[in-house]
């Protein structure tokens, strides 16, 4: 038997990269539809940008390091698309820009490009803006004067206290299942839209670009959390509600935990890599300066998820290890 | 000379020697080797705790190398005397000790003649520093078993390989937090106070460790071309006499 090796991500016959990305690409158009329904059409150039920054830092990158230019596989418009789908509405245009050159020139391009990342790309980037630019990133416009937002400036936009900073201050939050599911709530652009992210996730499922195998654990995880240990007087129910609309906590668990190449392989490993997850970003929510940590604790479970997925391995083979070692 | 102990780095595996060679000519290598080839920070990863907590003003960082010389080399000069004397067991306490004592001096010295400023900011990573593995490292590996020349020599290759790194990594990121070198401000238009975090450190630690591998890789791509250069040419002569 020959073994073939190689990089992640590992794909089946008749399979290309570039096929993955085309679907993340294609669910963030419905994302983008959504929140220019609500602002305009500021959200879709502030994801523009991001995406037009890493695809030409990563040419630049291809450039200088005499490599093949990886553009057709379509990994640098996701990861640029995914920043920009992370921040506010109402957040400068050089902050996506500035997130995504971070996430191709820091966390992917140095560790040898595409499938050789250690850390998901898009969460390094969101976490080097939310430590620098805290006070920008999270100052979210509210959604219910439903005009436009002005193109080219970010004076003058009315900013509401999102759910996830109402939770974070302790107070009592006035939003209700009538306003968290249609997502008529302040938040990041690609993340208010449940019922949106709820169909996305559908598809990315029946495509296999996504595993469930890390969404439903890693959801059941925040709810877990958030039940045992709410923050808002209202019952679990209202906590748990909450918890999981408020912040991009759905978005994580849809786009950044199931990149293929920093994700588990084995499938204990994806619900174990899934569990650290949620528990992660509740933790940090809990006791973390921000009110939205979830890059942090993707990042944290990616340096876990090697060890993760070899451990669980070999607690499922642990019958045929044992056999093997006692022939010998 | 002792054979190099297992603890210990070893040279004289790494470097071959010619039999006959003079000590002298091993010194310069030993200072390139403990300067940048295997540089104490970047290839070894010893010493990061200074680097990523105060690592954030070019005089803390200079008068940091400053004290790390003043110990250190002492510290190996007399290792490289009294080492093989003591027990293995005893080297770590006494080394730690003199370290100790030296350090005193050194932050007296800070103290008084160089700034208050400087010495209320280090303070605590001043007495650190006497139990910092640089000096385990390398006063306990290298000196004991080696001549004082070659230990004294190493010790400033080390000293100076945390200097460079210490002293970039802290202008760079006071270039960046404040937009000053040396407390004279430069001009910059933007600067990013997050910069002084530790993770900035991380990462510039990181960009530095590749550069230098990058560095290595090119020289040794380079002495491997002119390697085969220098022996073809005998070859080479020697087919053309053949063919002639």
């Amino acid at each position: 038997m020959t073994l073939k090796k190689g990089n992640a991500p590992h794909l089946r016959q008749n399979e290309r990269i570039g096929m993955r990305s085309l679907d993340v690409l294609i669910v963030m158009i419905p994302l983008c539809i959504f929140s220019s329904v609500y602002y305009g059409i500021r959200p879709v150039l502030l994801v523009l940008a991001g995406m037009v920054t890493a695809v030409v830092c990563e040419a630049l990158c291809s450039l200088i390091g005499r490599r093949r230019l990886s553009l057709s596989d379509g990994t640098a418009a996701v990861t640029g698309g995914l920043v920009g789908l992370l921040m506010s509405p109402a957040s400068p245009y050089w902050m996506p820009a500035i997130a995504a050159a971070f996430a191709i020139l820091v966390a992917k391009m140095p560790f040898g490009g595409a499938g050789r990342n250690l850390f998901n790309p898009a969460a390094a980037g969101m976490a080097v803006v939310t430590l620098c630019f805290s006070g920008l990133l999270f100052l979210y416009p509210d959604p219910g004067l439903s005009t436009p937002l002005p193109l080219n400036t970010t004076a003058g936009i009315i900013t509401e206290a999102s759910p996830a900073a109402q939770l974070a201050s302790g107070g009592q939050s006035v939003y209700m299942w009538s306003t968290l599911l249609p997502g008529d709530f302040p938040g990041p652009i690609g993340a208010t839209g449940i019922m949106v992210l709820a169909a996305c996730a559908l598809y990315l499922f029946s495509r296999r670009t996504a595993s469930p195998l890390i969404t439903l654990p890693f959801l059941l995880a925040c709810a877990a959390s958030a039940a045992l240990f709410p923050r808002v007087p209202g019952g679990w129910q209202n906590s748990v509600m909450l918890e999981l609309c408020s912040g991009y906590l759905l978005f994580c668990g849809v786009f950044l935990l199931n990149d293929s190449v920093t994700a588990p392989r084995h499938w204990l490993g994806r619900v174990v890599y899934g569990v650290l997850a949620g528990v992660l970003v509740m933790a940090l929510r809990y006791y973390g300066r921000f009110e939205e940590g979830a890059c942090f604790a993707v990042l944290l479970v990616n340096a876990f998820s090697p060890l993760i997925d070899r451990l669980c391995w070999r607690l499922v083979n642990i019958r045929r290890l044992s056999r093997q070692g006692q022939k010998r | 000379m002792r054979a190099t102990d297992e603890s210990g780095p070893r040279h004289a595996k790494t470097r071959p020697v010619k039999p006959g060679t003079h000590e002298l000519w091993r010194l310069p290598g030993i200072f390139m080797d403990t300067f940048l080839l295997r540089n104490i920070v970047l290839v070894q990863a010893i010493g990061l705790s200074p680097i990523l907590a105060v690592g954030i003003n070019l005089q803390y960082g200079v008068v940091l190398t400053l004290c790390t010389a003043a110990v250190l080399l002492p510290c190996s000069l007399c290792m490289s005397f009294f080492g093989d004397r003591l027990p293995d067991w005893l080297r770590a306490p006494v080394y730690t000790v003199g370290a100790s004592f030296l350090l005193i001096g050194a932050a007296a010295i800070v103290d008084r003649c160089i700034s208050n400023e400087v010495y209320a900011a280090l303070y605590l990573f001043l007495p650190l520093m006497a139990v910092n593995t640089i000096f385990t490292y390398r006063a306990g590996g290298f000196s004991v078993s080696n001549r004082p020349a070659a230990a004294l020599v190493d010790a400033l290759g080390s000293s100076m390989g945390f200097g460079l790194v210490i002293c970039t990594v802290s202008a760079l990121r006071e270039l960046a937090t404040h937009g000053t070198l040396w407390n004279i401000p430069v001009g910059l238009p933007v600067t990013l106070p997050e910069a002084a975090w530790p993770y900035a450190a991380f990462i510039m630690l990181g960009f530095m460790a590749a550069f230098l591998q990058w560095i290595k890789s090119v020289i040794s791509r380079f002495s491997a071309r002119f390697d085969v250069r220098r022996t073809s040419r005998p070859a080479a002569a020697e087919k053309r006499r053949e063919n002639s």
